[in-house]
């Protein structure tokens, strides 16, 4: 079955390097979207594109990802939808708080294999 | 005294400035030669709010960042403003790498990148500082920290 994919985060260039990392890996992917921060990421749910995997930085102007991590995990039927948040940051208590969402995480920077891995394990 | 003085400041950014280079850019990174830098091509400056306010400034000298971008992306056709995106992002996860390997145990804020192709001032003290070379050039990286007093 082929995924459809958000990426969020708020350089183009690293939407274009995990969608290239993803495109490359031969992930089954149907289709990427991308948007620029959680808010973008938000209104694109709100208007009823479906997702399997959304690929999420933390660190984003108007809308963060833990932001938009939080409101999925409480708004039906988004819950379970798997998530890889995609970033540099190192804080321990935020780091901790991605996994308590529910999501897998992997740093920036990160290798193609890292993410097709982390992409096999959200999905499977 | 810096609130980053227990640890080797300008060895943490070497070592983490050529690990984002690699991984990031596919770039192949040495130690600088120290011969004078060709010109300035772009920096990048990340501010960190925390229990230390300070900053971490890349700058580009040389033909840098078009390589840097298109081993981001397997694109060679890139425009300017693109390359400079990436450099703005190579600057973000630098700085996001750097800080919990000096302060483990703090929370800081990162602003988003602010990208220029041509050198700022800062009234911050530094604290550290590098420079590598890459395919094209010289990668240069400092932190600056404020309310830090220099010493003579």
């Amino acid at each position: 079955m082929a995924l459809n994919v958000l990426v969020v985060d708020d350089s183009l260039m690293m939407r274009r390097m995990v969608c290239r990392a993803l495109k490359s890996g031969g992930m089954p992917i149907d289709d990427i979207a991308q948007a620029a921060n959680g808010k973008e990421a938000q209104d694109s749910i709100l208007e009823g594109r479906t997702f399997d995997l959304v690929c999420l930085d933390l660190n984003m102007p108007v809308m963060g990802g833990l932001d938009l991590l939080r409101w999925l995990r409480t708004t039906e039927p988004h819950q379970t939808l798997p998530v890889i948040v995609v970033s540099s940051e190192g804080n321990v208590d935020r780091i901790e708080e991605v996994k308590s969402l529910n999501a897998a995480m992997i740093r920036k920077p990160f290798t193609p294999e890292q993410l097709v891995r982390a992409f096999l394990e959200a999905v499977a | 005294m810096s609130p980053f003085s227990s640890v080797n400041v300008a060895e943490t950014l070497e070592r983490t400035a050529a690990e984002v280079l690699e991984l990031m850019c596919f770039a192949m990174v040495d130690e600088s030669s120290g011969e004078e830098r060709p010109a300035l091509e772009a920096e990048a400056r990340v501010a960190f709010r925390g229990p230390t306010t300070g900053e971490l400034r890349i700058r580009a000298y040389g033909d840098v960042i078009g390589e840097l971008a298109e081993g981001m992306v397997a694109d060679d056709e890139l425009a300017q403003a693109e390359c400079l995106d990436a450099w703005g992002e190579v600057g973000n996860v630098l700085c996001g790498g750097v800080l919990p390997v000096l302060h483990p145990d703090g929370i800081y804020d990162l602003a988003a990148p602010a990208v220029a192709t041509e050198a700022s001032e800062t009234q911050l003290t530094a604290v550290g500082a590098c420079e590598i070379e890459v395919d094209g050039g010289v990668v240069s990286v400092e932190l600056f920290v404020a309310g830090v007093e220099k010493t003579p």
